[in-house]
Order: structure tokens, then sequence, then C-alpha cells
């Protein structure tokens, strides 16, 4: 990647992800991302940004988070905006769970707190009220337990609780 | 109407800003002081047969199980080997998380020291638990050291706790100077969680409009919400708004119906306008018995009312009044 263009007052950047797909997206909605915030202020503006963590189908969804939550032009959002923000997050992360973890990995990442937030409360409700083998049955988890040292974690971890 | 929930105090010390920005809020409580607790840095939680491998920082962990119950712990902790030592450090948390509690009230045989309370509980903070987190918060703004208070409250709220959010937007509208604009989003994200004592407190800020706009019809949304949910002070509002149409179509029944409620949860004034609402249809034992209780409960214009009624009854029904209030006791409520 050759990166001969700095332009300070460009309006949008190039993302390409792990496989090689590009997306251009407005530079202040990317900026929504920490990480990509810095880069762009590092001088990357007019290039193509890598985001070798994430497939393109991901970085896809990031990009609709991005437009979603890009700050808006005309100053404060209202409380109704934000209602509506909220319904269209919980629609967001109403996704199937490899999906769900992928986009938390890529929330890590890029540093967009907003969405962090999302997928961890999103995976902490998942995780709520369910048995040990539910959780296992829902995340494709193997027991990698024996009997007996599942039987002493949880005697270990009964009485921790008790 | 202007009743505040917890802490009602603002007394003293300005607070200073935010000891811990947003962004490295997460990652601070990673490290505890002792190096015993000490995650590793990565730790591989999710992984899934036929899909690839999916690794999640331990932050990232800490902050999914950040606020679970013990409940939930525990079934989290015995799905695999990783994730039993991925949780390690909250199950920590949550034995010094009960060791605080019994500091604190003098459980179990220990006498309260609120010291070694605070120390239990910022060892379960250290350990990334967001309920010890909030409750180290509360010793601390209890003894006066609000920035530590809100510090603690702003990563358990960072961590998606409610209650943290909750305390910490109280913290933040008592503030000198106070914030009322994150104190309102806090209050916003914790209400949409269901947390009661947000939501009134967001209908209070909405209803009396000094630090957002006026917004009635909202406030009352967010006093009904509470109210369903058993919050005491909500439901005797909620009965106003229905009394006066305000932010609620106007509905005396609806009105009689939540000040009955707040009234049979302890509630003294709507014991008292319960007890008058009676007495206007002509109930005056019943009458008599809600105004008996809002007098005992501090109401001091229901003793006159009540007395001019058991002028009227008979020695047998005073005693019956006496016996009924006596023996009465409040229905449970969510505060």
């Amino acid at each position: 990647m050759s990166s001969t263009l700095c332009c300070s007052f460009a309006k949008n950047v190039t993302l390409r992800s792990s496989d090689g797909q590009t997306f251009e997206v407005e530079e202040a909605a990317a900026q929504v991302s920490q990480t990509i915030k810095r880069m762009i202020e590092d001088g990357c503006t007019g290039s193509v940004i890598p985001v070798p963590n994430l497939t393109g189908p991901v970085l896809a969804l990031v990009i609709e988070y991005f437009k979603k939550h890009s700050p808006p032009s005309d100053g404060c959002p209202t409380a109704l905006l934000e209602m509506e923000i909220k319904d269209w997050d919980a629609k967001f992360v109403a996704v199937d769970n490899d999906t769900l973890l992928d986009l938390t990995l890529a929330a890590h990442y890029l540093e967009i707190q907003g969405l962090l937030d999302l997928t961890c409360h999103r995976v902490a409700d998942i995780l709520n009220d369910n048995s040990v083998e539910k959780i296992r049955e829902i995340f494709h988890i193997k027991n990698d337990f024996t009997p007996e040292e599942e039987a002493e974690e949880r005697s270990k971890i009964q009485w921790a609780f008790e | 109407m202007k009743q505040r929930t917890w802490p009602g105090r603002s007394d003293g010390s300005r607070f200073s800003s935010l000891p811990l920005s947003k962004a490295n809020g997460s990652k601070q409580y990673l490290k505890p002081p002792t190096g015993k607790a000490s995650p590793p840095s990565r730790q591989i939680l999710f992984h899934s047969d036929g899909h690839d491998l999916s690794s999640l920082p331990y932050d990232v962990v800490a902050k999914i199980a950040g606020s679970f119950s013990l409940r939930n712990l525990r079934a989290a902790s015995l799905v695999c080997k990783s994730w039993c030592e991925a949780f390690r450090p909250l199950r920590e948390a949550m034995l010094f998380l009960r060791w605080g509690k019994r500091f604190k009230h003098g459980h179990g045989g220990v006498r309260p020291n609120l010291d070694k309370a605070l120390d239990s509980f910022l060892k379960g903070a250290d350990r990334g638990s967001s309920l010890a987190m909030v409750d180290a918060g509360l010793i601390y703004w209890e003894l006066g050291h609000k920035d530590k208070a809100i510090g603690l409250y702003h990563r358990a709220a960072s961590l998606g706790d409610p209650a943290g959010q909750c305390n910490l937007a109280i913290s933040y509208l008592q503030g000198e100077p106070s914030n009322p604009k994150e104190a309102v989003k806090w209050l916003y994200k914790a209400s949409l969680a269901g947390h009661v004592r947000a939501q009134y407190q967001l209908a209070l800020c909405l209803h009396q409009g000094r630090v957002v706009d006026c917004n009635i019809q909202e406030a009352a949304k967010w006093y009904l919400k509470a109210a369903e949910s058993g919050y005491l002070r909500a439901m005797y509002n909620v009965s106003l708004c229905y009394s006066f149409g305000e932010g609620l179509v106007h509905s005396h029944r609806q009105a009689r119906k939540w000040m009955k409620r707040a009234a049979d949860r302890g509630h003294s004034k709507a014991q008292f306008e319960h007890g008058l609402a009676l007495f206007s249809e002509g109930e005056m034992m019943k009458a008599v018995v809600y105004l008996e209780l809002a007098t005992r409960a501090g109401e001091r214009a229901a003793a006159h009312v009540k007395n001019v009624i058991l002028q009227q009854l008979s020695a047998t029904s005073r005693d019956r009044v006496m016996h009924l209030a006596d023996n009465w006791r409040a229905l449970p409520s969510s505060c």
C-alpha cells in the first residue's frame, strides 16, 4: 500500500478487510472507532486503511454501526433520537452467536466503546439465568472437564458461594 | 413530589474531575494491586466446535461478567476449563463482596466495621466485580470521599451495572457544579435496563424540568414504569398524575387505585390521601384506619380529621380501629 496522498479535508476514507474487500465510509462516521480516529489523525487519510482483524462481512456490519452512530451534524441528539438508536442497537445485536462474538472482538480491536458495551451486554444477557449445560449448548462449547474435575470444581465453587 | 432517592445528602466536598476516563476505566480494574489475582493478559473464552476459535481478551470477559450475580457466575464458571479460569478473579470478588456485607451490616457473627467492609469491597472491585464497586462507592460517599465514590460508580457504570449508572447519575446531579447532561445520559441507560430507582429519578428530572427540559408525558411514563415495578414514591406520583391529568389521561379510578397501592405499602402521604378519599365516600371505619396509620407515620394533618371521625364512633369501633392499625403491616415494595 502506498500512501502518497495526504489530504486533510478529505471527507471519505477507505477501509480494507482481511479478505481484501474495501469499503468507503465518511471520515466522521469512521471516527466512531478510536483506533481509526488515531490512524486518521496520524495522517492516513486519503490512503486505504487496513483492518486486518476483520473479515468483509464483519467490517460491513461495523460500518453500518458507524453510520448509525456518527455524530449528528445539528448538535445535540434528542431523547427521541436516542430511543430510536437504542431500538436500532437492540436489533443490530440480535444476531447469531458467532456473529455476536465477531462483533465483540471487532469492537474491542477498533475501540468502539458503544458497540463493545452493546455486545458485552448482549452476551451477558444470553448467559444470564442459563444452566451450565444450556450455555455449553448455546455457544457450542465442549466440556473439557473430566467428570472428577468437574465434580471437584463444582464442590469448590459451591463452597465459595455457600 | 420532591423527595430524593439515595443519596439524599448533598453536604460537603466539591468533586474534582473523574479519576478514570471511560477509555482506560475498563482496563484499570484488570490490574489488581496484589499479584495473586492478576489474570493472564489474554484468555481464550469461547472455543467452539466446527467454528474458528474465538478468543476474547480478558478485559472483555471481565466486562461481560462484571455485573453477574452469584448464580450466573457459578454457572458460567463450570462451562469449561478456560471459563473456569477466566472467572476465577470474579469468584474471589464474590467472596470479598460477601465479607464486605458482613462487616458493613454486622451479619454472620462479625461486628460491624466500616473500614473492614470498605477494604473487602475494594478487593472485590479490584477483581472486577461491579457489585463490589458500587458497595465500595457507597461507603466512600458516606465517608465524604465523593470523588473516590464517583470513580467507582463510573467503573461499575461502564461495566453496564445499572445500580452503578444510577448512583453515578445522582452524584452528577448533586455535584458542584452539577453535570445534568451526563446525569440524564446515565439515568436513561439504567432506566432502560430496568433499574427502578433510576426510572424514578429520571421521571423526577423530566418532571421538575430543572436539569433537562420539562417533559411531563415522558416523566409520567417513567413514574408508571417504576410504580409497576413496585417503587413506592413512584406509585404516589402516578396517582397524582392520573388525578390531575398531568402526563397521563385523567382517571379518577386509576388515581384511587395507585393511591391505595402506595398507602398499603406504607407511604404516609398516600395513607392520608387515601383516608380522605374513603372518608368522602362514607367508608368511615376504613378511612379512620388509614388516617391513624398516616398519623402514626407523622402526617400531622391526618390527626385532625381522624379525631373528628373517631368522636363519632362507638368505643367498640374505636378499639377495633386501633386493633387494625396495631396489626397493620406494609405490603412489600421495591423501596
